[in-house]
């Protein structure tokens, strides 16, 4: 080995070459068949794989933003904006009338969140989360179905990746690409929601 | 991390393993059949404690201990139904004539102590083991004989450290002749101390410097093949396990104890480089003087903790 230790080390070197096996001559059976595929097994289970970040699916990434505390928060947010203010500010429109229960509103349709092509559970998730009326959530399967809705909403196109705002006329009144980061969809549809 | 076992890394494990199991300590001897079975059920059982095989340093010096536990418990248990301490000795070991029960050297009487008859027989069977271990260490005489008593006391004495008597720490027989050898190397060294003291010739060194350096002595593990007091790798890991780090472990576990590369070898291997921190871009000779430090302040360690 020729590693020109001290004398004093050499003692010990000595001391641990001989230390695993007291009698290096003495013939040792092979290994036992099926122990090494059974640790083999064993570790291989135990170890965890953790899927680097870049390969979880975008879907994947909003149902786990769903499931978040923050995310309540966040919708709740989304019906201050995006339902309850423009209720209040056509309350004061050309609309209004007067009556024995005060100065009521035109009654309008509450704007709907329509889901295209989402993820399969993510629609009833946002029903049951009790942030969103559950009526204002549905999810169709293609477009078409989403632009036949009547009335006002914000469609969530999860093939094309787009958000639109889309008035009672059929006009499409907002367009921009589903945010990159999940954490900012919440913003997203709250300023679609703002601008109808 | 390698995804699966080394089948390399399993072989070594076994070996150290079946040969523990099979002869747990000098002396004790069990058929090749039990030393398989206790051997695999000890990896096995091991390996529930470590995610991986990876560690090979711990999982092996675990491995080992279990093994060596298992047998000697198997050993116990026999002699104490069969009323024979006789039972697994090995019929090659002539170091002395017959085991000793060893229940009854470690039955202890509030009153008396340890007073058993069998006691007796003690001083005539570690004493010419203990005699032939100090004569290697040039005391011999009624020195010899005064530092062989001395140790032989010692084993019914309560140590301080955990309120037992060493006589209690063998399980079965064949421990208790290095026990004593190596409360007589302890004596020994005192012995040593005493006479320089009385030379006036100040102890400067270490009493492992006295007694290695020393060329007039001889070097107290010149051959660990017939020293029964030769420590094994899981005594040594358990003793300096939180001495040396996991790199240094490495080093050393895989360049003496498993001799399973040479330092060209290590040298010349990227992953073991970056293990270690070695630049790629440094040259062997750099390489290899890094290394030889760092193996040096590990074997300094280790001989600083085994020698007091």
């Amino acid at each position: 080995m020729n590693l020109d230790l001290p004398p004093h080390l050499e003692t010990v070197r000595r001391m641990l070459e001989g230390s695993l096996r007291l009698r290096p001559s003495e013939p040792v059976p092979a290994v036992p068949a099926g122990l090494l595929d059974d640790l083999n097994r064993k570790f291989v289970s135990q170890r965890i794989v953790i899927e680097p970040e870049s390969r979880v699916s975008w879907k994947m990434k909003l149902k786990a933003l769903v499931a978040t505390p923050a995310f309540g928060l966040a919708a709740a947010a989304v019906m201050v904006f995006g339902v309850v203010a423009p209720l209040v500010h056509h309350q004061s429109g050309p609309g209004a009338v007067d009556s024995f229960r005060g100065v009521t509103g035109t009654v309008e349709a509450p704007a709907m969140i329509v889901l295209v092509d989402s993820p399969a559970d993510l629609a009833n998730t946002l029903s049951r989360s009790g942030q969103f009326e559950a009526s204002s959530v549905i999810a169709v399967g293609d477009l078409k179905a989403a632009s036949d809705i009547a009335g006002p909403k914000v469609i969530l196109d999860f093939e094309s990746a787009t958000i639109r705002a889309i008035d009672d006329q059929g006009e499409t009144l907002h367009e921009a690409g589903l945010p990159t980061r999940i954490s900012d969809l919440t913003l997203s549809v709250a300023d679609a929601l703002s601008r109808l | 991390m390698s995804p699966t076992v080394c089948p390399e890394q399993l072989e070594r494990c076994w070996q150290a393993c079946w040969t523990r199991a099979r002869r747990p300590v000098e002396g004790v001897l069990i058929s090749e059949t039990e030393a398989e079975r206790i051997a695999e059920q000890a990896i096995r059982n091991v390996s529930f404690e470590f995610d991986s095989l990876d560690d090979e340093v711990a999982f092996t010096a675990r491995a080992i201990e279990l093994a060596g536990e298992a047998t000697r418990e198997l050993v116990a248990c026999k002699r104490r139904n069969d009323a024979d301490p006789q039972v697994h000795h090995d019929p090659e070991d002539r170091r002395y004539e017959r085991n000793l029960d060893l229940d009854r050297l470690q039955h202890h009487d509030d009153d008396r102590g340890f007073s058993d008859r069998e006691w007796n027989h003690l001083p005539g069977l570690l004493k010419p083991l203990a005699l032939r271990t100090l004569q290697r260490k040039g005391i011999s005489g009624p020195d010899a004989e005064e530092v062989f008593m001395d140790a032989l006391v010692e084993l019914a004495r309560v140590r301080g450290s955990d309120n037992r008597a060493p006589i209690l720490d063998p399980t079965v027989f064949e421990e208790l002749i290095p026990l004593h050898l190596r409360i007589v190397g302890f004596r020994a060294i005192d012995w040593q101390r005493r006479r320089n003291t009385l030379k006036n010739q100040p102890n400067s060194g270490e009493s492992f410097d006295a007694l290695t350096e020393d060329p007039d002595r001889p070097l107290q593990f010149e051959d660990p093949s017939v020293d029964p007091e030769a420590p094994t790798f899981e005594h040594i890991y358990k003793e300096c396990r939180e001495l040396l780090d996991s790199g240094e472990w490495d080093l050393i576990y895989t360049l003496f104890v498993a001799q399973a590369a040479t330092i060209q070898e290590m040298i010349e291997e990227p992953d073991f480089c970056q293990r270690h921190g070695l630049k790629r871009s440094a040259s062997a000779s750099t390489r290899r003087r890094v290394l030889n430090e760092r193996i040096e302040a590990a074997l300094e360690k280790i001989r600083k903790a085994l020698v007091k």
